[in-house]
């Protein structure tokens, strides 16, 4: 049971960070705070917002596709185990 | 329990080697097209750099906090464009008719009273009223030179070809006037990344008129002297009245005059990358990243620079995908695109792709940087 509660854990976490990677890329489109931040001059909550944009960001894109591999790489191994 | 072990082990493994090559390469798919100068790649980015361009930018747009440096960007957004568009047309004679319309936009922009109020502010005088007679104005005539020296050798009887002669009499009368072989972008304050566009645009406008052959190798030469860090090949970023340092050499400015320099000065261009590569460049992950400083330098960020985060330069690394491309160093170009791709954001439609973090400027340079011609071709 455990086991298949992480399994789909993940994925919801995938489908979780590319919801608010859209939302926040909305955000940083619309209020080009980017522009700020290259030219040092982004407030606090600005950087927050940036810092949190990016964070989402990089383990969408950097993180997630590895742990999805692994992930899907044991169902695998299990599957043949099983059926062997 | 081992079994366990053994597969936590294995399982590691895979995560750290897909770690290592699949965001890297999901990232960087399209650096091979732009390496190659696809036109339709091409076309996609500056299509969107077009509408920005016709819409016309505003002062206000640039949230930079600071009135300088929101018309520098202003300034630069016309520019860089102009310049991505010039590139193309290049690559691409067959595109001459759709994108000369911008170039001239972008350069009648450039030559607006509110477009060159910043550089007219700094001096207490205009650039262009005082050609003939005035100092100075590095910054201003420099990129702007180098922007009509690029048009004329595409057309050379276009419309501003006298003016681009004028220009080009008056910074070479300055270069000569100048003990330490630069000229001053702002009142005492010299910058040698703003004289790289000068220089270059000066050896392009030789070699279509065929005027004052022989003059500038002397300025070259000066220009390398007073400029380069002998000790790490890059570019110092600020020198004093006397010639000597008021900062160090830092990634932003060398990247950024290797792109203005590019195959006019082949010798100093390649010197400087190397100097950047041997001393800047940094990987992460399978993404290459370009410091700001050399790793004794403590520095921080600032508006060249842009934020410097863990020592890594965003203008610096950004940049540095021309060198790598005029250079052909395909490897370190898909690198770095895949970290422009990483931080950029890029929204892609089914005619436009438009980098979402970088705004007006940010696309303009990127759109200049990753068209810039490579050595050889």
């Amino acid at each position: 049971m455990k086991v298949k509660h992480f399994k789909w854990g993940l994925w919801a976490f995938a489908g979780v960070l590319i919801l608010l990677h859209w939302i926040l890329l909305q955000v940083v489109q619309k209020t080009r705070v980017m522009e700020k931040l290259l030219a040092t001059q982004a407030t606090d909550w600005e950087m927050l917002l940036i810092i949190g944009f990016l964070v989402i960001r990089f383990t969408l894109i950097l993180f997630l596709p590895p742990a999805l591999l692994v992930r899907l790489s044991f169902t695998l191994l299990r599957t043949f185990r099983n059926r062997g | 329990m081992i079994r366990r072990i053994s597969l936590l082990l294995a399982g590691l493994a895979v995560f750290l080697v897909a770690l290592y090559l699949l965001p890297s390469w999901w990232c960087g798919r399209q650096a091979p097209d732009w390496m190659e100068g696809k036109l339709d790649t091409q076309q996609k980015l500056a299509r969107t750099v077009r509408k920005q361009v016709e819409r016309k930018f505003q002062l206000e747009e640039f949230h930079t906090g600071h009135k300088l440096f929101a018309a520098e960007w202003l300034f630069g957004s016309y520019l860089m464009a102009g310049i991505g568009f010039c590139q193309i047309v290049q690559q691409h004679p067959e595109t001459f008719a759709e994108y000369s319309p911008a170039i001239e936009l972008c350069i009648d922009e450039l030559l607006s009273e509110r477009v060159r109020a910043f550089d007219t502010r700094s001096w207490e005088n205009d650039a262009l009223a005082t050609l003939d007679q005035g100092e100075g104005h590095a910054a201003y005539l420099g990129y702007l030179n180098f922007l009509l020296s690029l048009y004329s050798e595409l057309w050379p009887d276009n419309r501003f070809r006298e003016l681009n002669d004028r220009i080009s009499a008056a910074l070479l009368q300055r270069l000569q006037n100048s003990k330490t072989g630069l000229v001053p972008t702002y009142p005492g304050q010299w910058y040698p990344v703003d004289n790289a566009p000068l220089l270059a645009s000066l050896i392009l406008h030789e070699k279509l008129t065929g005027e004052h052959p022989g003059s500038l190798e002397a300025l070259l030469a000066n220009y390398s002297r007073w400029a380069v860090d002998e000790q790490t090949g890059l570019l110092t970023q600020a020198l004093g009245s006397d010639g000597l340092p008021r900062d160090y050499p830092r990634g932003s400015g060398t990247a950024l005059a290797i792109f203005f320099l590019r195959n006019q000065t082949p010798d100093l261009t390649r010197k400087l990358f190397n100097g950047l590569e041997k001393n800047l460049r940094t990987s992460i992950f399978g993404f290459a990243a370009v410091r700001e400083y050399p790793n004794e330098v403590p520095g921080r960020g600032d508006i060249d620079s842009g934020p410097v985060i863990c020592g890594l330069g965003f203008s610096a690394t950004g940049f540095s995908l021309a060198g790598a491309r005029i250079l052909n160093r395909t490897d370190f170009f898909r690198r770095l695109y895949a970290s422009a791709y990483l931080a950029g954001a890029p929204v892609s439609g089914y005619e436009e792709v438009e980098f979402v973090t970088g705004g007006p400027l940010g696309n303009a340079i990127l759109l200049a940087v990753l068209t810039a011609p490579r050595m050889g071709q």
